[in-house]
């Protein structure tokens, strides 16, 4: 504890002043000057006396260099008395102490989940906002340098008269200086999806460390290796480099093409990492739990950037969308009118897009349980390990998606490649379609409107066809998600496991395809019957209706986590339950 | 009963779709909307279309030669009834003979009501073009512009249409005849065709007179729609009002200390070439037209709710549905 020079009570660090201020004799200090007068504290060592409290609950572990034992714990939510203990942890060299008071995070909060308008209503309690404590996170800040001069190939076309030249240069180019603090979270309890959603934290902000910024903060422990992030480190520094590189090539009228790989990126201009420097970084975080389920809420300290895992109150919501459905049958009874094939394809149509969210869903929540989005956690083991593939898979995914349109087109590009080529295949092999792409969608625009049998049956055929199609590749996507786990668990099973979830996932997954082919058969029937139409779309609305259920259920399992078990700091049991 | 088995034997053909589009391809129904394929399409569609060709002929060969329409026109039919009132007519034109004598007079009584919002005819026939142009067309000879309801018993295709016009179509609209001989189409199915074109009348009295028609599939399945679609908007709220923005590149690097620069460039030629070529007025480059030739639209659409595209007096401009049966 660091008392008052004047009086001898507690200091804490005062975000509005960003000094340590007593409040008993309302004197303020320095943090800077506190520490080098009262240095008796301060080891020379590297090290920092500090006391560890450990959650009793979940085994997760924070510092503080304060004595008052808390009340709950930040990572399971539990109201647990923590039990201590001194230690020493390695000095960090940077921090950036809270810039965001409690009262800007709790307003930076609500601003951003205002339209959450299906959240539990705890979440937007005021006396549950109080619950926001802020922690230092552990960060490793890596110094990255190039070489002094690097040359890359360069070709210049121009025309003059009725001569067109081609000219072929090496462009030579001097480099100087490189990145520093480039910073990745080091603590395995904070998730990497929270750390990059509220980053960055500016360097500009960072001061040297002194101790007396923690006075009435916590701390998490930097438990992650400094090698975890070196690659990363390196590749973004090389990124960054070279668009600047590009943009000063830019004004010769040389054109240059500059390698693809990474490993070729980096040799050209000779990235080079020497070393990481420990820091901590202000967060606020909040941690609401129901049953095995926890979702954080996270404000960035210094900019007041918000990550806020938002579940959904499965009772609003779904008075929510009664609300909705009544104003939908309405505008339906009023507007709509479908002969009974095309009531049949609207259920196919609505089989495929549930289908098509539960897959995007259960695909997110497989990634979260087996950690694939987060390196720290697979920081220990080696490349060739299913868990740490999982990881590269997952980064190149985010990389290639990363922007609005890299993500439509190669949405478009799988969707053309998975599913709408072999739909147009069975267009031009079945004789019922026979003709162009836009014969098929002038089918199904105009078709909605039909107001004969035929014209409805023919809408029908193609609809319920396409669907199927897409439905079954779908199907079998969520089917191998399974794999996925398997993989991880036969190396890791205390990181990974099949759970009951797993296998609701397929249930859920399989009511929309049942739900799809029960169109299709029915179509393919060709029933007289108006009556069967009826009762087939019934019985598919009534899967999709399921399906419907299952994806909210997915979407809370995805806004949440299982309650960490830090115990075995690099295990614990991820199953999820639903909430 | 041999006329009927053949004629079951051709239903049970027709509603084969293979045999349908054949069947089409072979008495010409579809010329007039024969469709314009793209390259690929067309290359995968032509031994399709080969084949259909020489299974349609075979099938006309095999099959029952197509009947020509009755012709008739307005001078050759008489109404069977005239209401003193409205001065609207009701027609009973049974060119297949679906009814007995006793049944056109019970009919009738199904469609006295109905003139007193406009003309009322039943017609059986056999034509050789859509129900729906077909119904428009006997219509137009019978009533002109004038407000009244046709429904047309069409035996080559077994397809019921109904078309109104005028105050009549005002609430029998399109998508009302739909429902209303969706009601009806399995009496027909049957073969009781009195019982099904007096349901017909029925249903339009009952909605002139501002009744509603009960439809409790219809209901239930749109009751069904309006749920699941209701969850699917809402889940897509909630993605989308709890969306998690990353930070953007640019942001991330203003928040490093960089002292990255590339202070100097330096050009170094390498090797040069030159081409002679010299610049054409025309411009460069080959301009592919395209092989674009999509589709008509809808095919096979040839729903009510139709204008009439001709202008002139005597052409009607209401609308209906059908159904097959």
């Amino acid at each position: 504890m660091y008392g008052c020079p004047a009086c001898g009570a507690g200091l804490r660090f005062d975000i509005a002043s960003q000094k340590l201020h007593c409040d008993y004799c309302d004197n303020s200090y320095d943090p800077a000057e506190y520490d080098r007068e009262k240095n008796a504290a301060e080891r020379r060592d590297g090290y920092l006396d500090v006391t560890v409290y450990t959650c009793t609950q979940c085994g997760a572990e924070m510092v503080s260099t304060d004595n008052a034992v808390t009340g709950f714990c930040s990572y399971c939510g539990a109201s647990a008395v923590l039990s201590s203990r001194l230690d020493s942890q390695p000095r960090p060299k940077k921090i950036i102490p809270f810039l965001k008071t409690k009262e800007n995070c709790k307003e930076q909060y609500v601003k951003k989940t205002r339209y959450a308008i299906y959240a539990p209503k705890e979440l937007r309690d005021s006396q549950f906002l109080e619950r926001f404590r802020g922690i230092y996170i552990p960060y490793w800040l890596y110094r990255v340098t190039f070489k002094e001069n690097a040359s890359v190939p360069g070709r210049k076309v121009y025309r003059k008269g009725n001569y067109e030249y081609s000219e072929e240069y090496t462009i030579n180019l001097d480099l100087k200086g490189g990145y520093r603090d480039l910073a990745y979270d080091a603590s395995v309890s904070f998730n990497d999806r929270l750390a990059d959603t509220i980053a960055p934290f500016s360097h500009k902000k960072m001061k040297p460390f002194r101790s007396g910024y923690l006075c009435g903060f916590y701390a998490d422990m930097a438990d992650v290796d400094k090698e975890t992030y070196i690659k990363e480190a390196k590749e973004s520094a090389t990124d960054y480099a070279l668009r600047s590189l590009e943009q000063k090539l830019l004004k010769t009228d040389v054109t240059v093409s500059l390698p693809d790989s990474e490993a070729a990126k980096e040799a050209l201009v000779g990235t080079s990492c020497e070393d990481a420097d420990g820091g901590l970084f202000p967060v606020w975080f909040l941690t609401w739990r129901r049953k095995d389920r926890v979702a954080y809420s996270v404000v960035n300290g210094e900019t007041g950037r918000v990550f806020a895992d938002l579940p959904v109150d499965l009772g609003r919501f779904f008075i929510g969308s009664a609300i909705t459905a009544v104003i939908l049958y309405i505008l339906a009874e009023w507007f709509l009118f479908m002969m009974p094939p095309t009531a049949l394809s609207a259920a196919a149509l609505m089989a495929l897009i549930a289908a098509a969210a539960f897959y995007r869903a259960s695909d997110k929540i497989t990634s979260q349980d087996i950690h694939a989005d987060d390196k720290g956690f697979w920081s220990d083991v080696s490349p060739e390990d299913p868990g740490f593939q999982e990881y590269e898979k997952y980064k190149k995914k985010e990389k290639d998606n990363s922007g609005f349109l890299a993500r439509a087109g190669r949405f478009a590009l799988k969707f053309i490649e998975n599913g709408l080529l072999p739909v147009l295949a069975v267009m031009f092999l079945s004789m019922n379609v026979l003709g162009t792409v836009f014969s098929m969608i002038g089918r199904l625009t105009i078709g909605f409107g039909a107001t004969t049998s035929t014209e409805a049956v023919e809408t029908a055929m193609s609809a319920c066809t396409g669907t199927a199609i897409l439905g079954t590749w779908y199907f079998i996507r969520t089917i191998l998600l399974c794999r996925r786990v398997i993989r991880v668990q036969q190396i890791h099973p205390g990181r990974a496991a099949l759970t009951e979830q797993h296998r609701n996932m397929i249930i859920g997954a399989a009511f929309a395809y049942a739900a799809q082919i029960v169109a299709l058969v029915t179509v393919m029937l060709h029933p007289a019957n108006d009556m069967i139409y009826y009762v087939a779309s019934i019985i598919c609305l009534l899967a999709v209706a399921a399906t419907c259920v299952g994806l909210i259920q997915r979407y809370n399992l995805m806004a949440t986590h299982p309650v960490p078990d830090f115990f075995d700091r690099k295990g614990g049991n991820d199953s999820a339950q639903d909430v | 009963m041999r006329r009927m088995y053949k004629l079951r034997m051709l239903k049970d053909l027709r509603q084969c779709h293979i045999f349908k589009r054949i069947a089409g391809i072979g008495s010409g129904r579809i010329s007039g909307k024969l469709t314009v394929y793209s390259g690929a399409g067309f290359v995968v569609c032509l031994p399709l279309m080969l084949l259909s060709l020489v299974l349609s002929l075979a099938l006309m060969l095999t099959a029952i030669p197509a009947r020509a329409a009755v012709s008739w026109d307005a001078g050759t039919v008489q109404a069977v009834y005239e209401n003193p009132q409205t001065g609207f007519a009701a027609y009973i034109i049974d060119g297949e003979n679906l009814l007995s004598d006793q049944e056109e007079t019970e009919l009738l009584k199904d469609m006295i009501p109905v003139t007193a919002y406009g003309n009322a005819a039943f017609v059986s026939d056999y034509a050789s073009v859509p129900a729906s142009e077909w119904a428009r067309s006997r219509f137009d000879i019978l009533f002109g512009n004038a407000s009244g309801t046709l429904f047309l018993v069409e035996m080559n295709s077994r397809e019921l249409y109904l078309y109104s016009n005028g105050e009549i179509y005002n609430i029998v609209n399109s998508r009302a005849a739909a429902s209303i001989v969706d009601n009806v189409y399995t009496y027909a199915s049957e073969g009781d065709f009195r019982e099904c074109a007096a349901g017909v009348y029925r249903q339009i009295s009952t909605m002139m007179e501002g009744g509603r028609i009960s439809q409790p599939m219809k209901h239930i399945t749109n009751a069904l729609i309006a749920i699941c679609a209701a969850i699917l908007l809402n889940y897509l709220l909630v993605r989308i009002t709890t969306m998690q923005d990353k930070p953007k590149k640019s942001e991330v690097m203003g928040a490093m200390a960089a002292t990255f620069a590339v202070v100097g460039t330096k050009k170094i030629l390498l090797k040069q070439s030159k081409h002679y070529r010299p610049q054409t007025s025309s411009g460069s480059g080959s301009h592919s037209s395209g092989s674009f030739g999509g589709g008509s639209f809808g095919g096979g659409f040839s729903g009510g709710g139709g204008h009439s595209s001709g202008g002139g007096g005597g052409h009607s401009s209401g609308g209906g549905g059908g159904h097959s049966f």
